[in-house]
């Protein structure tokens, strides 16, 4: 049975690459794919050239090409790293750190207290401000290191992206003190109520540990991580 | 099992019926094959079905990825020919989802066969 040349699969690579395919991950599935697909038809016509067996199966991914493929990869690769901050940010409610989030919140909601009352709310919108300007700072600060790190190796990796930028958690963080400066909430919320100040230490803890899961914990495990999602990530 | 294939694609093939199926398929082909790769799934399906029912590329891969992001299925990956090669197969999650979504499968294909075929005598 002919078989691929090694000449044939690097030109499938950037083929691939050139149809917008930029992840390792998905490329070698891609590549492989074509190439069995490329053979099978060589059995049946072996007349055909490179090209004209290449086109034949690209064409079968219909008219969008790789587009489909890449945006649904995309999106359970987003699901699969939600799964992991989930699975590490569970770990702060078991014995023993959930002592320590339970004393955060203690911290934080007494530091409410002796807030004096016209004061508070702007407080915890402050307080959102100054976890999002940190996070600001560490992206700013990581970000020459972390372009270089979803570089390495010359392979992109679609999960190493999502884990270096985080999980766009602060788009999503930015919400919080943006709702809150709402008049409406400004003017309902009553700020004296022992239970509101709870809550909001509350969603404050939350913040800062997912934050810390995102920025520190999953970062810090980047390899194992990459290494059990792509079992190619150690072949290199 | 090619009883059961024919039968679910004769009630569903090139509709959009079978499109909310796609991962039932995989599943149960991934639960009598062991481990598989995305072209050896288009191609068997081709074959159990003598080519009446034909996943496109564009289906199947995102149908896989979700399935393995879910963490049903879990993968491996092996060189053969100078080139990589992703073989999915079934995790312990996916083993009991399988055995669900087939019996909701034919559940359903029961009360299409009703609602088709209704029994309208009264005994």
């Amino acid at each position: 049975m002919a078989q691929l040349t090694k000449e044939q699969i690097q030109e499938l690579c950037s083929f691939v690459r050139k149809h917008y395919v930029e992840h390792y991950d998905l490329q070698t599935e891609l590549v492989d794919h074509l190439a069995n697909g490329i053979e099978e038809q060589w059995q049946r016509h072996p007349e055909r050239t490179f090209n004209e067996a290449r086109l034949t199966e690209f064409r079968k991914f219909g008219v969008a090409g790789f587009h489909d493929v890449i945006k649904e990869k995309a999106r359970s690769v987003q699901k699969k790293y939600r799964n992991i901050v989930w699975g590490f940010y569970k770990d702060f409610f078991r014995f023993p750190k959930i002592v320590l989030v339970l004393g955060l919140v203690l911290i934080i909601a007494t530091s409410l207290v002796f807030i004096p009352f016209a004061f508070r709310y702007n407080t915890i919108i402050g307080i959102f401000f100054l976890i999002i300007f940190i996070l600001f700072y560490l992206v700013f600060k990581r970000r020459k290191d972390n372009e270089l790190e979803i570089v390495k190796q010359g392979k992109k990796w679609m999960l190493k992206d999502q884990i270096y930028a985080y999980g766009k958690l602060i788009n999503i963080i930015n919400v919080l003190p943006i709702t809150l400066n709402i008049k409406y909430l400004r003017n309902t919320i009553p700020m004296d109520s022992l239970w509101v100040l709870i809550s909001f230490s509350i969603v404050i803890t939350f913040t800062i540990i997912i934050s810390y899961v995102t920025f520190f914990v999953i970062p810090s495990k980047a390899d194992e991580l990459l290494g059990k999602t792509y079992p190619e990530y150690k072949l290199l | 099992m090619h009883k059961f294939f024919m039968y679910i694609f004769e009630v569903m093939a090139n509709s959009k019926l079978y499109k909310g199926s796609l991962n039932t398929i995989i599943l149960k082909l991934l639960e009598e094959q062991g481990k598989m790769y995305g072209y050896e799934i288009t191609q068997k399906v081709k074959a159990l079905t003598k080519g009446e029912l034909h996943i496109t590329e564009g289906a199947l891969y995102p149908a896989l990825h979700k399935l393995e992001a879910g963490g049903l299925l879990d993968v491996e990956v092996v060189k053969v020919d100078n080139r990589l090669r992703k073989y999915y197969k079934l995790t312990e999650a996916g083993e009991k989802e399988t055995v669900n979504r087939l019996a909701e499968l034919e559940e359903f294909i029961r009360s299409m066969q009703q609602l088709v075929n209704p029994n309208w005598s009264i005994d």
